[in-house]
């Protein structure tokens, strides 16, 4: 097809359906922009873009104008340069822009069109006001003088984030960004990192410091698993701000309030600086030589006591990948126990177990920017707006711009429940039997995918009998939902091929996780949502690093990479790479065992690596008071953290860690991407990075795990866990690669199954099978 | 001739094919005062000396600034300063380089601006500062403060000029593309109180005069405007009115089709209660009964009646005026005024032999729908004619279709092209499997023992073109043939029977169509205090044309009873004024084409759709309808009248 245009004279070829300003970027002609926001449909207000075609009597807007084939097309004419001088002339004149004060100078869009245009001279009409007006949320102040009514932060809101807090309101120059429905503002900073401006700036603490001076360490967010990735701005070994750009990462530059405000705790007076020895039943502070010492002492009497089963460890999910590794190497070797877990126990680790046992491998089985593709996607049990903000975003971009249909089920009111095309309410407690019911009414009827049944999968005749009786008039007197919705959910998800499927690890108030979580996958493979663009399933980890805390061996009845502890060749080649002679070969306790054996006075040492069991907000216990009595019987408590927290007061020793702005690692996420944190400052006082505690305390034990580098460690780990395999600091500098990576040429694996399940059919659970 | 034009540059910026005659620019306004000037989109019009060009250009920018919505710089920050610029002048104190500055400016805002307000407000500006420069430079040295002249304002779009109610459509398009779906159903509600059935059967002029057209397709705004009322129900929303205060009296109003229906809406709105009499046990008059439900659905109907009832509407049911009351009964039961809203129920005659005969299996297609539209079968068998090609043709044979006839032939005397009826609703017919003849006209029902059996046709041609220069079908002698059926309909059409209603009124005139004479901007009878709109006064006319002759009656009845006399309004006369002006030209080259296809409903399966009156179009997704609603050009253009 001849698609050509003349751009400033050169012919250029296009693809019919690209703007004006797609066509010049393909062709590295730079046409400047200051309203334009890539993922959304063209705003057009500020004109900036404006470019000359030959026989027209008007300019004509780069970013919404399509390319038509035969366009003569100039970018850099007078007549279009004088206009976009002129509209920067008097946008300046309109505004006052006191750029010497503004947070945003040396980094604004208009600042640099002005410096680029060479505008000198405009006089300013517009007062600065005495005090700033209300903003949706208080972490960010607008600024009406400096604001040009580019309707970018309204349109990150509305188009990326879904959620429409701020409009603008008033005509002409009466414009003001307005907060029209400040109660849903997430506050997730999406308006201020569009502003090209100084018009919305951070709230938080101004005059902190000059944009230019601050240094921009690129990391990975800890707080969840979406992997967001962003820049820690550092000014005198002090956090100052985080940013984003919409070209890096996952997320695309956005953030939600704690990954874009959260940061101040990092520079807290409260954080523990100095390791804490309880003497006479008072904490006191001591050396680090003094604290090791005292630790390495105290686990070894009771090894030799009670043998080294009676030592446990645990993590919390947020702890890098490395630091995961040596806390289940150092358990292993040092102490000789698999009694080695973590706070992914009741979580993550719920729904990786299921994933393996029926497909293969533990996680999420396609990509965040998969969704873009699905045209059904089902959400289950799930707040994603709240757990994987990012992924709430991608899949309402989906829902909105590329129509795919959203199906939500859950017995709670979320905000996704709201948006849905299809809310299954069921009854609480009755989620698994509506899946099954979905599944039920999708085999009864034919409606799956016959092609994918037969040739990938095993065990259907087995799901049919396990299903019997489930008649979509059963499911609905059972679970409360009309057997109408039932049937049309039953058929939407079906034949809106493909579907992505979506489930919480927190799933909160749902006792029986891994049936449901079963029962997922199984109308998953009904369907043949596995292995295609669009389709898949999300298990969505709760916790900073859940992913990469189970896939490193933080697991009793696994080495690193889900590898069988029970099988010798396995064991011996660990034991060939920690260069030890033995290593345990029954499975150890479980997180919730631990507690158990605890109380029953059978467990007697614990080190603790950031998990704080007795916040029980964050991990719900049937019995809280059982914990903190396991937490009292227990002889001897270690505890490492960056913050006094309740359980650390029960501790006999606290050894202070650093946060994730003040280490070197990697994280992986809930796509499985190995993805690098970055150190941008030191840690407080003598806190120290955890994986040199973690190696010191091994020497005191007087066994050997020392590496040079994080990067040292993730060599270790490629070479013993092939999932990591092709994985290294080098590779992943710039972008992170998803496992499985088994080799240092591979791109990494972002969808899996694409190959189908060749060797081994994927399993349908019918109850006989569990995990 | 004299037509009266001083200068004019009318038409120039879009081509000479949007040239009005000269002669269609005098122009009377209320009170016989005459328009001296006009200042729009497409140049300036003199007719008048007196006018001062300089204070009307600053008159209208002041206009054009303060209508800027401000979703583009140039527009938003030029006609700021083009207005401050022009004031100056106007003050007496203009300077040096002001005529420079005002030109640049008014190129850069045509030239770069986003929706019609800024490339054509700056027009007769240009125009202005190049055929009165002199003037121009005489103000700023002479240093005099202008005197400020007498002007009527107002904004269109081609699209709000060709809808008979003058809806703001791009205004309530783009609240849709801004997601501010509430404000979008305020804004049709201001012009059109169904917007749901409005959005499901209007016939849609907007479509055809959309700009849009000239890039690629035109906007579904007819779809718009039902997505947003099926959202309100979605959202199971009350929309939400601030009552006015109640002001005293009633309004009876005659009719509870959609110009009743309009016209106690709107008294509503202005303070009034009205009582509503109603023939039928069912409100919406033809909107209920000539349109089948699987276009519009009854309940959707009942609750947009419902919402004029909340306004403050009363509507009694079974009551037939004329029989059981009389005008002159309801005026003695203390109304203040009355509207006369009657349908055009009565079938058009065919001119076909046995059409009086009362055969069975014969049916008017007026009658064969209201039938139907109560719950009745009202014809049997399995082969069914309809004559007829326009929507209520279409009607009858997708219900016949529905009723269960096998076999549905629509005969029409013209070609497809010539068709009154909607395209879409032709090729929806058509995917369901009615069988089109064309150019074929009926000449006699055939009937055995009282019972329809076949209608016999004659073949037709195109015939030479007449005076008129139409070519006019013409028989061709001896092609006569049969089809055979067992239910006849003829659907050719409808006249009035206000006779009926208003048997012998003095002082209300009928015209030979039996309709009722009204003012044509007050809608007000001969009759002081009766006032009248929709089909009884037009003819058989659109749902639309209906419920704006309601919404003006409202207007005037609410204007003659706050000051007991009536009079054209001066926004009435500027609207059609404008309409004069070609506010949509067919042949504007716009600089570039587009890509983008219209957003379609998704519509039933033709199979499946024909076995019941479910409603055949699920209407448009929320995603559909955002990307839909960006794809407005937004053509604003504003028009400034000097008397």
């Amino acid at each position: 097809m001849d698609s050509t245009l003349l751009l400033n004279g050169r012919e250029v070829d296009f693809r019919p359906g690209q703007t004006i300003l797609e066509v010049a970027e393909a062709h590295a002609v730079r046409i400047p922009t200051l309203c334009h926001l890539a993922r959304t449909g063209p705003t057009a207000t500020c004109r900036i873009c404006v470019v000359e075609l030959l026989d027209s009597d008007i300019l004509v807007p780069a970013c919404a104008t399509p390319a038509n084939a035969g366009m003569d097309v100039r970018t850099d004419s007078k007549r279009v340069k004088t206009a976009r001088q002129e509209i920067l002339r008097l946008l300046i004149a309109r505004g006052h822009h006191d750029c010497p004060v503004c947070d945003q100078g040396g980094e604004c869009t208009l600042q640099d069109l002005v410096h680029e245009y060479g505008l000198e001279h405009v006089p300013m009409t517009e007062p600065p006001r005495d005090s700033p007006p209300e903003y949706a949320t208080s972490l960010i102040r607008y600024w009406p003088e400096r604001c040009v009514l580019c309707y970018r932060c309204v349109s990150a809101c509305r188009d990326y984030k879904h959620i429409g807090a701020i409009d603008i309101q008033g005509a002409g120059n009466q414009g003001r960004v307005v907060a029209v429905n400040p109660d849903i503002c997430e506050a997730c900073g999406e308006c201020l990192l569009a502003c090209p401006t100084g018009a919305l700036t951070e709230n938080l603490s101004r005059f902190k410091y000059r944009t230019w001076l601050a240094d921009r360490v690129s990391s990975t967010c800890p707080f969840c698993g979406c992997g967001c990735q962003m820049e820690i701005n550092v000014h005198k070994n002090r956090v100052v701000g985080i940013t984003s750009h919409e070209d890096v990462g996952s997320n695309q530059g956005s953030l939600c309030v704690q990954g874009r405000f959260g940061y101040e705790f990092i520079a807290d007076a409260d954080r523990l600086t100095r390791p804490l020895i309880r003497k006479n039943g008072v904490l006191q502070e001591a050396g680090w030589e003094e604290a090791l010492h005292y630790i390495a002492d105290h686990l070894q009497t009771i090894r030799n006591d009670f043998g080294a089963d009676s030592i446990a460890g645990l993590t919390s999910t947020s702890c890098t990948n490395e630091e995961a590794y040596l806390f289940q190497r150092f358990m292993r070797t040092a102490i000789g126990t698999n009694n080695v877990d973590s706070s992914a126990r009741d979580g993550h680790w719920k729904t990786l177990a299921g994933l393996k046992n029926s497909l293969g491998l533990p996680g999420m089985t396609a990509s965040i920017h998969d969704l873009y593709k699905a045209r059904t996607i089902l959400v289950a049990a799930s707040d994603t707006t709240r757990e994987h903000p990012v992924y709430a975003n991608t899949l309402l971009e989906a829902v909105h711009q590329q129509e795919a249909r959203l199906l939500v089920l859950d017995a709670e009111s979320t905000s996704l429940a709201q948006r849905a095309e299809i809310w299954l309410q069921p009854q609480p407690g009755t989620e698994t039997d509506l899946v099954n019911g979905l599944l039920a009414c999708i085999l009864e009827e034919n409606l799956g995918d016959q092609a994918f049944i037969s040739t990938q999968t095993s065990g259907l005749e087995a799901l049919k009998t396990s299903l019997a009786g489930l008649t979509p008039d059963v499911v609905s007197s059972r679970t409360g939902v009309p057997e109408e919705k039932l049937r049309k959910a039953a058929a939407l998800y079906a034949q809106a091929r493909p579907g992505a499927t979506l489930f919480g690890s927190e799933m909160k108030g749902i006792s029986q996780k891994t049936a449901l979580v079963q029962s997922l996958i199984n109308l998953t493979l009904a369907c043949g949502h596995l292995g295609r663009e669009g389709g898949g399933l999300y298990p969505l980890a709760a916790g900073g690093n859940a992913q990469g805390v189970c896939d490193h061996g933080v697991l009793p009845d696994f080495f690193p990479g889900y590898q069988d502890l029970s099988r010798n060749e396995i064991r011996q080649k660990f034991m060939n790479t920690w260069n030890v002679n033995r290593l345990p070969e029954t499975p150890g306790l479980t997180r919730t065992a631990m507690f158990e054996q605890a109380q029953a006075g059978k467990l007697r040492g614990l080190y603790l690596l950031g998990d704080n069991p007795l916040d029980f907000d964050l991990h719900p216990a049937p019995d809280p008071g059982a914990v903190e009595q396991a937490l009292r019987k227990l002889s001897f408590l270690v505890v490492q953290d960056i913050f006094l927290t309740e359980t650390a007061l029960m501790a006999d020793v606290i050894l202070p860690g650093a946060c994730f702005a003040e280490k070197n690692g990697t994280l992986t996420s809930s796509e499985r991407l190995v993805q690098r944190v970055r150190k941008a400052l030191n840690p407080p006082g003598e806190a120290r990075d955890d994986q040199r505690i973690l190696m010191d305390l091994a020497r005191s034990m007087g066994a050997s795990m020392d590496f040079a580098s994080p990067g040292a460690i993730l060599e270790e780990i490629a070479g013993i866990n092939p999932l990591m395999a092709g994985i290294s600091y080098p590779r992943i500098d710039r972008r992170g690669i998803a496992w499985p990576c088994p080799n240092a040429r591979h791109p990494g694996t972002s969808r899996l199954y694409a190959e189908g399940f060749q060797n081994t059919p994927a399993a349908f659970f019918t109850g006989a099978n569990t995990a | 001739m004299d037509t009266g034009v001083l200068f004019s540059t009318w038409g120039h910026w879009s081509g000479e094919s949007a040239k009005p005659q000269h002669s269609q620019f005098q122009f009377v306004f209320g009170g016989n005062r005459k328009l001296k000037a006009f200042m729009g989109w497409d140049g300036i019009i003199v007719l008048d000396t007196s006018v001062d060009i300089i204070d009307m250009c600053r008159e209208y920018m002041l206009r054009a600034k303060n209508e800027s919505c401000g979703q583009c710089f140039p527009c938003r920050l030029g006609t700021e300063e083009m207005s401050r610029i022009l004031q100056r002048i106007c003050d007496g104190f203009g300077k040096q380089g002001d005529i420079e500055r005002l030109k640049d400016l008014a190129y850069l805002m045509k030239d770069s601006s986003k929706c019609g307000i800024g490339e054509t407000t700056p027009r007769p500006l240009l125009d202005a500062l190049q055929h009165y420069r002199d003037r121009f430079e005489s103000a700023i040295a002479d240093k005099q403060r202008r005197f400020q002249g007498n002007y009527l304002y107002k904004i269109t779009a081609p699209c709000t000029d060709a809808c008979p109610s003058h809806l703001d459509i791009p205004k309530y398009v783009e609240n849709i593309r801004l997601g501010r779906l509430e404000e979008s159903l305020a804004v049709i509600r201001e012009n059109c109180p169904l917007p749901g059935t409005i959005g499901r059967v209007c016939v849609r002029p907007c479509e055809f005069h959309c700009r849009r057209t000239l890039m690629d397709e035109a906007i579904s705004i007819k779809s718009l405007k039902r997505f947003v009322a099926d959202q309100e129900i979605a959202q199971q929303a009350e929309p939400t009115f601030s009552p006015p205060p109640r002001k005293q009296g009633r309004v009876a109003i005659i009719g509870a089709g959609p110009a009743g229906l309009s016209c106690a809406f709107y008294l509503g709105r202005l303070g009034y209660q009205s009582t509503i009499f109603e023939a039928l046990p069912e409100p919406g008059g033809m909107a209920a009964v000539g349109i089948p439900d699987y276009r519009l659905p009854r309940e959707l109907l009942r609750r947009e009646v419902e919402m004029v009832e909340k306004m403050g509407a009363e509507i009694r049911y079974n009551v037939r005026v004329g029989q059981d009351i009389t005008l002159e009964q309801i005026k003695d039961e203390g109304y203040r005024a009355v509207f006369v809203g009657v349908g055009a129920h009565e079938p058009s005659k065919m001119r076909c032999e046995g059409e009086d005969a009362g055969y069975e299996g014969f049916m008017t297609g007026v009658e064969y729908l209201r039938r139907i539209a109560f719950g009745q079968k009202p014809l049997q068998g399995k082969k069914a004619v309809v004559v007829g090609g326009g929507n209520v043709a279409m009607d009858c044979v997708r219900s016949s279709l529905r009723l269960g006839f096998d076999e549905v032939n629509l005969v029409y005397r013209r070609t497809m092209s010539e068709m009154p009826a909607d395209p879409v609703e032709i090729e929806e017919a058509q995917e369901e499997g009615v069988t089109f003849n064309f150019q074929i006209q009926p000449v006699r029902i055939v009937a055995e023992n009282g019972k329809v059996r076949a209608l016999e046709c004659l073949r037709m041609q195109m015939g030479e073109p007449d005076a008129s220069g139409r070519r006019r079908p013409e028989p061709i002698n001896g092609s006569n043939f049969e089809i055979e059926c067992e239910a006849m309909i003829p659907a050719i059409g409808q006249t009035c029977s206000v006779d009926l209603v208003l048997p012998d009124e003095r002082g209300i005139e009928l015209t030979r169509w039996k309709t009722i004479e009204v003012d044509e901007y007050t809608f007000r009878t001969g009759q002081l205090r009766v006032f009248g709109g929709g089909d009884c006064a037009t003819g058989p006319a659109t749902l639309i044309e209906a419920l704006n002759a309601g919404k003006k009656g409202a207007k005037y009845i609410n204007q003659f009873l706050d000051q007991s006399t009536c009079y054209s309004e001066d926004d009435d006369h500027m609207e059609k004024l404008i309409a004069r002006m070609q506010v949509y030209n067919s042949d504007e080259k716009l600089p570039y084409h587009g890509f983008e296809k219209r957003a379609r409903q998704q519509a039933l399966d033709p199979a499946r759709r024909i076995k019941s009156f479910a409603e055949v179009d699920s209407g448009l997704t929320r995603p559909q309808a955002v990307k839909e609603a960006s794809r407005c050009l937004r053509c604003y253009r504003i028009a400034l009248a000097a008397l």
